[in-house]
Order: structure tokens, then C-alpha cells, then sequence
């Protein structure tokens, strides 16, 4: 498809150029009204809930706002298991996080704060919450390789709860929410139910191009005929139902399907979201680092050299709790690895703080001591009066 | 759809690429006549002018539908029709890919479905109060400046809206009765009347808090039109929006799971009795069907309805009897958007406030105090730092001081944090009782007067050391 972008090479160079000539222009070259269409792509990949967070996609409006392109792509590709089953080396901690309301904070940031521009999701893959994203964009695309599955997940809090009516309250609220994600994508909330609740079989029937769902298998076409898991779908089967408006494997495909034969991709669009997941992951990484430095420092935090250890305990600490600030998913990375949110380092860096200060007063005391003959709290007593 | 692999793209991009560029050429508006043209997949143009009324045929997810409305855009890439599919308003981008034809029709649309000015809304008027109405001095110009009083003594809007009131987080704990009294207070000072639209998003909480909103509601809703717009009413959040007039859903939104419970367990017998009267009670308030209602509580309650396909008339049955079964015994009822607005137990959808002015019949969203979303944004500030700084507090009661080695550092280190939280249970006691479980407020003096003492026993014992 490259090739045939080549059509268009002399118009693209040229407005590039323009945007080169003036820097403190706007990125005018992505909005040149030469007929092309400029098309934004949105990463929307890794993990759920760390990867994809909220934080970083008022970023991305901003940069949206200020390059005003024609058409925005949402990219998923969010699989919380990989396609290799006999391996089972999917890593439990890059799952997708049960953080169901700043998901909907994504969906509703996004379709309401650049409504006037289209928007198309393409999934490359989802399994696990990433399903949802997928399913809250009307104009939905995949890979041929996609899958959309995984939102069994959602009744994860329910299963905690012993008694059948309060059992009942949950899974009603819960797959509730869920199906507000769908809500919001116009697709039929049957196909929801069914994803987010085993139990529930799918099936459906065409009436000419109508498609009518059924939670049972009275439908023509049997779905999921499985009470114990939850229904999914593959790139081909979401086609087929008219649940995805279409397969492209490639960008170049994508916008072909959208009936355009030329497009201008936004440049650098995709590095905000990119720079991000780079940064936090590297932050997090020295995370670790510095977690080992700091029990190390604690280790040697003893005799003349206590106070000097004691400090650089707490300046590494410091230093991992201002990585939290700055990434609520350094944090909650941190937190399921350890246990410790900010409020926990907050407290260590105190304690820190006043066995730095008993460390001192000790040394102070012993010192004085020799000379007033007072041992170390009286002495300091003694100051006082 | 046809699935699409990198050959057969090859061999499309021949058949149909022509086509699909001259689609792109007509879709831009026209330069020269300020008239648009948009050529269509057949071969055939389209010719008009923005606003026109017209009707559009498009393919959504492999199934073809119908939108008439007005048209609002014709860019490059896609139309923008702003109309009604299957009795719902939206504002619907169409790329031209899925555009089958387009049409203009007479400009008489069919009924309800255009929203061009001074069009009808789907809504139906339901005993509208207009800001202000009755209140301000005739042909009094209030211009934009600070709101004046009227000849009856009220403040005047200068122009017609609404009050605004976020409600957020845990009832009792961020979805106070309070903030509801507040509000209520302020659109009091523009006379009875006027519209509050309270913003929910909340996972429910408290029941006693349930018990003090109903209080407040049965004071407050013979004075103004109280409207909810849900996000997330879940619970007890549910039982406060079905105190209002007016219920609208944001298309994500949700409402329902009202079932009681303590610890581990629902309530039965007696209290579950007396639970689905009261629900009951606060749906005929809001002036809705309890049978819905009673099914969001009760698993094993039923809910069902028929619709007439000809007048829309909803009816309910507490059996599996209607047409569209809405609970079954073995499902708790929770609302979508779609499924409330088909039963009419929500009033409409709307995403933004431009989109909910209109389903309120305002000419334009406009809010005539700020005062509501300032409570909110001040409350929301102080639970959230009373969450956060209460269990440090609570921490540094173990070791704060302790490395001064001084006894009376300490005592009064523990004394000052002790008097951090009553402060805070001045301040947010909700927070302190229910989310945190902090010790009650004179359990914490008794506790300040008891270090006191030891305080004074130290310094005592200091003093007489030092003699």
C-alpha cells in the first residue's frame, strides 16, 4: 500500500516541507488542504490499566486538538494472554488491571472531547478489559489475526460474595457497567452479556441484512453453546456477525476500507503514547533497582556508619515515591508487586526520618555524656532546661 | 464486509478505486457555489446545502440503516447528519465507505426526527418550570452581570438554566443529603421553579445516608424540577436518582442493583418487606412504575413490559408475561441507556450538555451558578484528603517523635496528631465513621486528656529531677 501512497509523495513532501521551512508554525503540514486526508493513530496497547491509562490520553486530546487531523484511529492491542496456549507464559502481572471507571474516563475523555472529529477503533488484539475499549467505538475494525475476548474477567469482584441476592447485586451492576462500554459503541447488549457472563449462551439469526442476537441457541448461527465460559470472537466470526465493519491487516488496508486511497499519517503521532509506556516501564524498572539499593543501605545502616546508610535508605525511597507521583502506573505496578502504595513509602520515609534523628541524638548524647556526664536523653534534657 | 487480504486489496484498488476518488472529491464542499455536492457509490450526486433535511442510507456494522435528521457537515472523509435512528436522537458521522444513498427530503421531517431550530424534542414536556419563570421583573434586562433582584424579590437569571450539582463517590460519603440541601438552597434564591440536574456517578453506600436524601428530597420537590443525569447510579446511588422528576442516561450510564445488604448477607423477611415498599414509595415520587424497581432489589422479582408499537404506551407486568423481559427470577435488574430509554424509564440520552439542554427543552445549556460544582470540586477535595491524610495520621501515631528519644516530644507529638483527628472529624465525620473507622471524637479527647496528664507528670518529673 506504500506504493500507492507514492501517488501522493510530490503533495505530502511538499506540505512536510512547508512545516519544516516555518518551525514555530502550527503542524500545518498535517492539516494541508490539499484534499488528503490527515490520519491520526493512537496507540492503545500493553497492559490495561497502566499502558492504557488515563493520564496520557489528555496528552494525546491536546495533540490531537492541536494537529487537527481528518480522522483518528484507536490501535488495541491489548491481549492479556498471547496466542501460544501450551506455553502458559503469559506474565500475571501484565494482566489488565480491574479499573473499570477510568476505562470509561478513556472512552467518555475521548469521544467527547473530540467528537467533531471521526473516530475508527482497529483491534489488533484484545483479550481481557481491553475488550470494552474495543467495543465503545461504533466504526470497529480488526486484524485477521484479532481476537475479542476475555471479558469474563468483569464478574471477577462478584464471585467473593456468599449470598445469591447480593450475588445477583453485583453481577447485575457490574456486567451494568460493562455493558455501558458497549452502550457507547451502539452494539447489542446481548453480545455483551454473553461475553461478560458464562453461563449465557449466544447465537443468531439473519433476517436479509439484520442481524438478531439471542442469549440462548435458538439462533441459526450457534455463537457460544458453552455455559462455562464466556462467548469470544475472532477477527473472521466478528466480521461474519457484523460486529467489526472489516478486516485490515495493515494501515494502508484500514484506510482502504474506509474508502480512502490516499491518506497522510499525522507524523510523529503515535510518540506520546510510546514515550510514555517507555518512560513509566524504565521508571519502574529503576523502581526495582532502587528497592534493592534501599535494603541494601538498611543492611548497612549500623554503627558510625548507620546515619550516613539511613539516608541514602530514605533518599531511595524518595526517589520511588516520586516516581509513584509522577505514574499512577508506576504505582500501581509497585503496589501488586509489593503491597506499598504512596501512603506506605510516605510512612517508611518518616520512620527513616526519626531513626535518622535517634541515630543522631545517640552519637549527640554519647558525645556529651563523656563531657556533662549526663547519658544521652537526659542530656538532652538537660540542654533544654 | 468483506474480509480484506493484501491481494485481494490489489485487485479491489483496480475495480473500485476510481470510484471511491471521486467520492472523496464530491464530499468536499463545493468552493464556488456554497452549495454542496456529494457524489455516491452509484453514480448518482447528491445536491444541497447545509441544514438541509435529509435521509441517509449507511451500513453500521454490517447491517443498513436509516437516519433522517439535518445535515450539519460534508467534509472530505464522511457526512454528519444530526437526526434520529430507531426513535433515538444522535448526532451520526457517516463515512462515505458506509454511505448507500442520501436524499433530501421535503423539510418536513418526519416527526421527531429533526432537530433543526425549533424542532421538536423527544421529550415530552413534563411539567417545565423555566428558570426564573414568574420571577423576573417583565422586560427587566439583567444583563450579564451579577443577577439582580426581581419585583418579587428574587434573584433573576439573565438568561434561562439550569443549577448543577455533581454527585460523586460513596453515598453518605461523597453523595451527601447535604450537597442535595445546598443546592436546593441556592436555586431557592431565584425563586421556586428551577431546574438542579444532579450529575451521578456514584457506586451507592450508606443506607442511613439513603434514609436522610428521601428526607431532603420530600422537603425539596415541591420547590423545584429536580433532573438526574447518570453516569453510574448503582445502589443506594440508584435510590437517589429515582427521587427525581426526570431521569437521563449518559450513553455509558447505568443504574440499578438497589438490593440491601450487611456484611455478607441481604436483608429478608420483614426488612426486605419494608425496603421494597419504600423503593416502591420513592418510584411513584419520581413518578415511575415500582415494578422495575422492586426487580433491581429481589432477584427472584420479575419484570417485564409490552410497548404499543402505535402510541409507545408502556406496560408493565411483575410476571414474564411482556413482550420484553427485563428481569427474570434468578437477575437483578440494572439499567443501560438503551434499555431504560425503550421503557421509557429514562427520559433520554445525552452525552454532552449541549445534548441534555435539548432533551431539557433549553435553547442552550447555561448555568446560572457555579455554586453546585464548586461544593462539589471543595467536598470531593476534602474526603479525598481526609482518605489520604487520616491513616498517615493514624501511622505516625506509632513512632512520630520517637526518635527525639524525649519523652515529652513524644506525648506531645501524639497529643498534636490526636488533635489532627478531631479536627478532621469536624470536618468530614461521614469519612472518619464509615470509610476510615476512626474512633469517635471523645474517645479521641479522652485520649488527649490521658497524654495530657502523663504530659504533666513528665515535666513534673523533669522539673524535680532537675532540683
Amino acid at each position: 500500500m506504500r506504493n500507492l501512497a507514492l501517488v501522493l509523495a510530490s503533495a505530502s513532501v511538499i506540505s512536510f516541507g512547508t512545516a519544516l521551512a516555518a518551525p514555530q508554525a502550527e503542524p500545518a503540514a498535517a492539516t494541508a488542504d490539499d484534499g488528503i486526508p490527515d490520519v491520526y493513530f493512537v496507540p492503545m496497547k500493553g497492559q490495561m490499566g497502566t499502558d492504557v491509562h488515563p493520564s496520557i490520553y489528555k496528552d494525546v486530546i491536546d495533540d490531537i486538538r492541536k494537529t487537527k487531523p481528518d480522522l483518528v484511529v484507536f490501535v488495541l492491542n491489548c491481549a492479556d494472554i498471547n496466542t501460544i496456549f501450551y506455553l502458559q507464559d503469559d506474565d500475571p502481572a501484565e494482566a489488565s488491571q480491574f479499573m473499570l471507571g477510568e476505562y470509561r474516563e478513556i472512552v467518555q475523555m475521548l469521544h467527547e472531547e473530540i467528537r467533531d472529529i471521526p473516530q475508527v477503533m482497529w483491534v489488533e488484539d484484545s483479550v481481557g478489559f481491553g475488550s470494552l475499549m474495543a467495543l465503545a467505538w461504533t466504526d470497529m475494525y480488526m486484524t485477521s489475526e484479532a481476537r475479542l475476548a476475555g471479558l469474563g474477567k468483569v464478574l471477577m469482584p462478584v464471585m467473593q460474595w456468599r449470598d445469591p441476592d447480593v450475588r445477583a447485586k453485583m453481577l447485575a451492576a457490574w456486567t451494568g457497567i460493562g455493558k455501558g462500554f458497549i452502550e457507547q459503541g451502539g452494539y447489542p447488549l446481548d453480545i455483551g452479556e454473553a461475553m461478560m457472563r458464562p453461563e449465557k449462551r449466544l447465537s443468531c439469526s439473519f433476517e436479509g441484512r439484520d442481524v438478531t442476537w439471542h442469549l440462548d441457541t435458538t439462533g441459526t448461527w450457534i455463537i457460544d453453546d458453552d455455559e462455562k465460559r464466556t462467548s469470544q470472537f475472532t477477527a473472521q466470526l466478528a466480521e461474519d456477525t457484523g460486529i467489526c465493519d472489516g478486516i485490515a491487516d495493515t494501515k494502508d488496508d484500514l484506510m482502504f476500507l474506509l474508502g480512502y486511497r490516499e491518506y497522510r499519517e499525522v507524523p510523529g503521532c503515535e510518540a506520546t503514547v510510546e514515550r510514555y509506556i517507555d518512560d513509566w516501564r524504565r521508571t519502574l524498572d529503576l523502581c526495582t533497582t532502587w528497592v534493592q539499593e534501599y535494603q541494601q543501605y538498611l543492611g548497612w545502616a549500623q554503627g558510625d556508619d548507620a546515619i550516613k546508610y539511613l539516608g541514602q535508605a530514605k533518599e531511595r525511597l524518595e526517589r520511588i515515591l516520586g516516581a509513584m507521583i509522577k505514574y499512577p502506573a508506576v504505582e500501581i505496578r509497585f503496589r501488586s508487586a509489593t503491597g506499598a502504595d504512596k501512603n506506605a513509602i510516605k510512612i517508611q520515609i518518616e520512620q527513616l526520618q526519626e531513626q535518622i534523628r535517634a541515630a543522631r541524638k545517640q552519637q549527640q548524647g554519647g558525645g556529651r555524656g563523656g563531657v556533662g556526664g549526663g547519658g544521652g536523653l537526659s542530656g538532652g534534657g538537660g540542654r533544654r532546661r | 464486509m468483506i474480509r480484506m487480504n493484501s491481494r485481494m486489496l490489489a485487485v479491489l484498488r483496480a475495480l473500485v478505486g476510481p470510484m471511491l476518488a471521486l467520492a472523496v472529491l464530491a464530499l468536499a464542499p463545493a468552493a464556488h457555489a456554497g452549495s454542496l455536492e456529494v457524489l455516491l457509490r452509484d453514480g448518482s450526486t447528491w445536491r444541497g446545502e447545509l441544514n438541509d433535511t435529509v435521509e441517509a442510507r449507511f451500513v453500521e456494522s454490517g447491517v443498513e440503516l436509516t437516519i433522517v435528521g439535518r445535515l450539519v457537515k460534508a467534509e472530505r472523509l464522511y457526512v454528519q447528519i444530526d437526526g434520529e435512528i430507531g426513535g433515538n436522537k444522535v448526532n451520526k458521522t457517516i463515512f462515505h465507505a458506509d454511505l448507500r444513498s442520501l436524499r433530501s427530503t421535503d423539510g418536513s421531517a418526519p416527526t421527531g426526527t429533526a432537530t433543526a431550530p425549533g424542532g421538536t424534542s423527544s421529550k415530552p414536556a413534563s411539567g417545565t418550570a423555566g428558570p426564573g419563570a414568574g420571577t423576573a421583573a417583565p422586560g427587566g434586562d439583567v444583563g450579564s452581570g451579577p443577577p439582580q433582584k426581581g419585583k418579587d424579590g428574587y434573584l433573576v437569571s439573565p438568561k434561562k438554566g439550569v443549577f448543577v450539582l455533581p454527585l460523586e463517590g460513596t453515598v453518605g460519603i461523597g453523595l451527601r443529603h447535604e450537597e442535595i440541601e445546598a443546592i436546593a438552597a441556592e436555586a431557592d434564591k431565584y425563586g421556586p421553579g428551577q431546574i438542579i440536574v444532579l450529575i451521578v456517578d456514584s457506586p451507592g453506600g450508606l443506607v442511613i445516608e439513603g434514609d436522610k436524601i428521601h428526607d431532603s428530597f420530600k422537603k425539596l420537590k415541591d420547590r423545584h424540577r429536580f433532573v438526574a443525569w447518570i453516569k453510574e447510579a448503582i445502589s443506594g446511588a440508584a435510590f437517589t436518582a429515582l427521587h427525581c422528576d426526570e431521569i437521563y442516561f449518559q450513553s455509558v450510564g447505568t443504574l440499578g442493583a438497589i438490593t440491601m445488604f450487611s456484611g455478607q448477607d441481604a436483608i429478608k423477611g420483614r426488612e426486605l418487606d419494608a425496603w421494597l415498599d419504600k423503593c416502591s414509595q420513592v418510584a411513584e415520587m419520581g413518578g415511575r412504575n415500582p415494578i422495575p424497581v422492586r426487580a433491581m432489589i429481589h432477584a427472584p422479582l420479575l419484570a417485564s413490559y409490552d410497548k404499543d408499537p402505535v402510541t409507545g404506551k408502556v406496560t408493565w407486568y411483575d410476571t414474564m408475561q411482556g413482550a420484553t423481559v427485563l428481569s427474570n427470577e434468578k437477575d437483578n435488574l440494572v439499567f443501560n441507556a438503551s434499555t431504560a430509554l425503550d421503557c421509557h424509564f429514562s427520559d433520554g440520552t445525552a452525552d454532552t450538555t449541549e445534548e441534555l439542554a435539548k432533551l431539557l427543552q433549553l435553547p442552550e445549556w447555561y448555568e446560572i451558578s457555579d455554586y453546585g460544582r464548586k461544593l462539589h470540586a471543595d467536598w470531593q477535595r476534602t474526603v479525598k484528603q481526609c482518605k489520604e491524610e487520616v491513616p498517615l495520621i493514624a501511622q505516625r501515631l506509632q513512632f512520630k517523635g520517637s526518635g527525639s528519644g524525649d519523652t515529652e516530644e513524644v506525648l506531645g507529638t501524639r497529643i498534636n496528631l490526636l488533635k489532627q483527628l478531631i479536627q478532621w472529624w469536624q470536618r468530614a465525620p461521614n469519612v472518619m465513621r464509615y470509610e476510615l473507622g476512626v474512633p469517635e471524637k471523645d474517645a479521641l479527647e479522652r485520649q488527649i486528656a490521658n497524654l495530657q496528664r502523663q504530659l504533666a507528670m513528665a515535666r513534673r518529673a523533669r522539673q524535680n529531677a532537675g532540683n
